[in-house]
């Protein structure tokens, strides 16, 4: 009986969420080139953006400002063998990014041509995929600046 | 998902005229993980609940899990842990087909087992066919008078339910839950932290929760052993020997018309055999001697996680008479009840006007 | 605006392996055979089909000792028939689907009526398991909550219980 086949399951549903005033003004940005980060009532830049404030629970601020694309790696993790889902197919690194005039960091991944490159602290910027819809996936990655 | 949360929250806050820094811990419910597609999203939803920097406690039975969201909360005020607790549940079901999830595919899922149980309290208890419309009109006539109710049928009457597709035998369409989009939320304060507001506080006067024993095959899905004890409990903390005397009005879990003279039996309302009376008599209606689901109930919207916990806030606003155009007269007593899983999760409470 | 985007799609798919227990294999190996075990708890003496390896209301385990076979036989307790336009059924066709309680148990397994119109079911008739094949020596992955490797019921032919005897079935399954 010990070389009975371990049975695989795989569970699968298809999901559309409604992303909510906030967070669709960010999808809106990012399907037309742009980024969009909110601010909390004590004026601290959030990108992604929030409907809240994390530390309170108060509701954020209508202050919006754009971002450029650019910043810098907070940290990383490298990636050698990417799972199907991954944004690269390609060896990469994930990274928290501090962009510029954030106070925040955005999770994303960074496309270098080895691990050698990677370094907490260095510049990147966003490579734009020219068909966007509104998803996170509009930005392909970030790469060196 | 924090949009619909925090609808729940702020209007809560603003009824206690508390703020966000009010609250000492969080409690938060929802029904399965699947439905939304997100594992375990109180990991991120717990900054969009103020949850940042305090406790926070995640539950999880199912559809009962809102009403265990509450007893919880009570739980933490009541130990003397904390002073001031949110209990917050929701569900949105939108997010994907839940009823291919509740479906259960080529096997037969929620639906099927239900149904079949409730042709098993027809056969046993003799009710005649009509009861379980009745029931649907009743809540649905409720659900007119609910701001937040999302079914709201005008002129609903026996006939239409009658000529509603057959869903699953012997349930009507018009006899089933729709699938809803909701949160609730409840706030629990020690007695020295009461909230100076005009509108009066309720007082938790019993509460309890019990479980099955899981995939137990001579268990009675008509009327489980653990609803019967649940309610035993409750009764025996608000010192009720006598409920449908004790009680004035009840927020049962009722997600297919039947549950309701099966529940009223489970709930010791009515002898074993006896509840569909209640409904044939007109004694659970809105204007009848024991009001059921004046809010308009699961039927008329089921927000599977946050149904529970609405159920136990609507008998709060009904003991503090604040649930409006719906409110019953002179409520001094009331339940709030829900169901779980496969009938194996129930959450009883029972609250009132006056401290006990 | 009309063309913001309002919505997210995503697919969440995920692998699970799962190896089967010592009981959920004997179990399998026994539906290919086309028999049907359950454990009997050595205290309360009630019985669990598929085994468990556990009785969760005396917390005591059992173990290949307490594994008996049961009829996979039984009378026809309770049913419903479905619209799969509202349940969202794959085969898309009208069925029935009831409890049938095994013959000398207190057990009611869930599952599709077959070999009779949804018409003519009626509680009180003599049924028979159909099983499920088993694909490479294992069950075939199925969600929902029916009987386990067992597709469904059909009729025996033999003639019905008699309403009294159903009530005193619905009765015995009453008693937790």
């Amino acid at each position: 009986m010990s070389d009975t086949p371990v049975p695989i399951d795989t569970v699968e549903m298809p999901y559309v969420r409604t992303l909510g005033p906030v967070i669709s003004r960010f999808f809106t940005g990012l399907r037309d080139g742009e980024i969009w980060a909110n601010k909390t009532r004590t004026g601290k830049v959030q990108c992604p953006p929030f409907e809240y404030d994390p530390y309170t629970g108060e509701s954020a601020s209508d202050d919006w400002v754009q971002l450029d694309g650019t910043g810098t790696v907070s940290s990383w993790a490298w990636v050698e063998e990417p799972l199907r889902n991954h944004l690269l197919q390609e060896p990469f690194a994930w990274c928290l990014i501090r962009l510029d005039g954030a106070d925040t960091d955005l999770v994303h991944a960074v496309r270098v041509a080895d691990k050698g490159q990677m370094a907490t602290g260095m510049r990147v910027e966003a490579r734009w995929r020219d068909e966007r819809i509104g998803h996170l996936r509009d930005i392909e990655c970030f790469e060196p600046a | 998902m924090p949009g619909l949360l925090r609808e729940a929250a702020t209007r809560a806050l603003a009824d206690a005229e508390l703020e966000w820094s009010d609250i000492d811990a969080v409690v938060f419910g929802k029904a399965p993980d699947l439905f939304e597609g997100v594992m375990r999203p109180e990991l991120f939803l717990n900054d969009a609940m103020g949850g940042a920097g305090k406790p926070m406690f995640r539950m999880h039975t199912a559809g009962s899990v809102g009403a265990h969201t509450a007893i919880f909360g009570a739980h933490l005020i009541e130990s003397g842990q904390y002073e001031c607790v949110l209990s917050i549940a929701f569900e949105k079901q939108s997010e994907t087909d839940t009823s291919r999830i509740l479906g259960g595919g080529s096997r037969g899922g929620a639906g099927v087992a239900f149904a079949s149980s409730i042709r098993q309290y027809i056969e046993k208890s003799g009710a005649p066919p009509h009861i379980g419309p009745l029931v649907a009109v009743k809540d649905r006539l409720n659900a007119l008078k609910n701001p937040h109710a999302q079914l709201k049928i005008p002129g609903i009457d026996i006939k239409m339910v009658e000529e509603s597709e057959m869903v699953v035998e012997p349930l009507r369409k018009l006899e089933c839950c729709p699938t809803s989009d909701g949160a609730g939320a409840i706030i629990f304060t020690s007695e020295k932290r009461i909230p100076k507001t005009e509108r009066p506080p309720a007082w938790l006067h019993g509460s309890s929760t019990r479980s099955e024993a899981s995939g137990h095959p001579s268990r009675s899905w008509v009327n489980p052993l653990a609803g019967q004890q649940c309610a035993a409990e409750a009764y025996a903390q608000a010192g009720i020997t006598n409920p449908l005397e004790e009680l004035d009005c009840a927020e049962i879990y009722v997600p297919f018309s039947w549950f309701e003279p099966m529940w009223l039996e489970n709930l010791g309302f009515a002898e074993e055999g006896q509840g569909w009376k209640m409904v044939d008599d007109d004694i659970t209606a809105f204007d009848g001697a024991f009001p059921v689901n004046a809010s308009g109930g699961v039927l008329s919207a089921n927000a599977i996680g946050a149904a529970g916990l609405i159920r136990c806030a609507e008998a709060a606003m009904q003991v503090r008479g604040t649930a409006g155009e719906h409110q019953v007269p002179d409520v001094r007593r009331a339940m709030g009840h829900a169901f779980g899983g496969a009938s194996q999760y129930f959450a009883i409470w029972i609250v009132g006007s006056e401290k006990p | 605006m009309s063309d913001d985007v309002k919505v997210l799609n995503s697919v969440v798919s995920l692998d699970y392996e799962r190896p089967p227990t010592r009981a959920a294999r004997r179990y399998t190996e026994a539906v290919g055979e086309k028999r049907l075990i359950a454990h009997r708890c050595p205290e309360c003496e009630r019985l669990y089909t598929p085994p468990k390896g556990y009785c969760p209301v005396c917390v005591v385990l059992t173990t290949d000792e307490h594994e008996i076979e049961v009829s996979p036989e039984g009378v026809l307790v309770s049913y419903t028939v479905t619209n799969p336009d509202k349940l969202h059924q794959q085969g898309g066709k009208t069925s029935a689907r009831g409890d049938v309680m095994l013959d000398g148990t207190r057990i009611t397994l869930m599952g599709e009526l077959d070999g009779v119109e949804a018409a003519d079911v009626h509680t009180g008739m003599r049924m028979r398991a159909v099983w499920v094949e088993l694909e490479d020596g294992r069950l075939p992955s199925s969600g929902g909550w029916g009987a386990v490797g067992i597709k469904g019921w059909e009729p025996t032919g033999e003639p019905d219980a008699s309403r009294e005897e159903v009530q005193e079935l619905l009765k015995k399954a009453g008693e937790s």
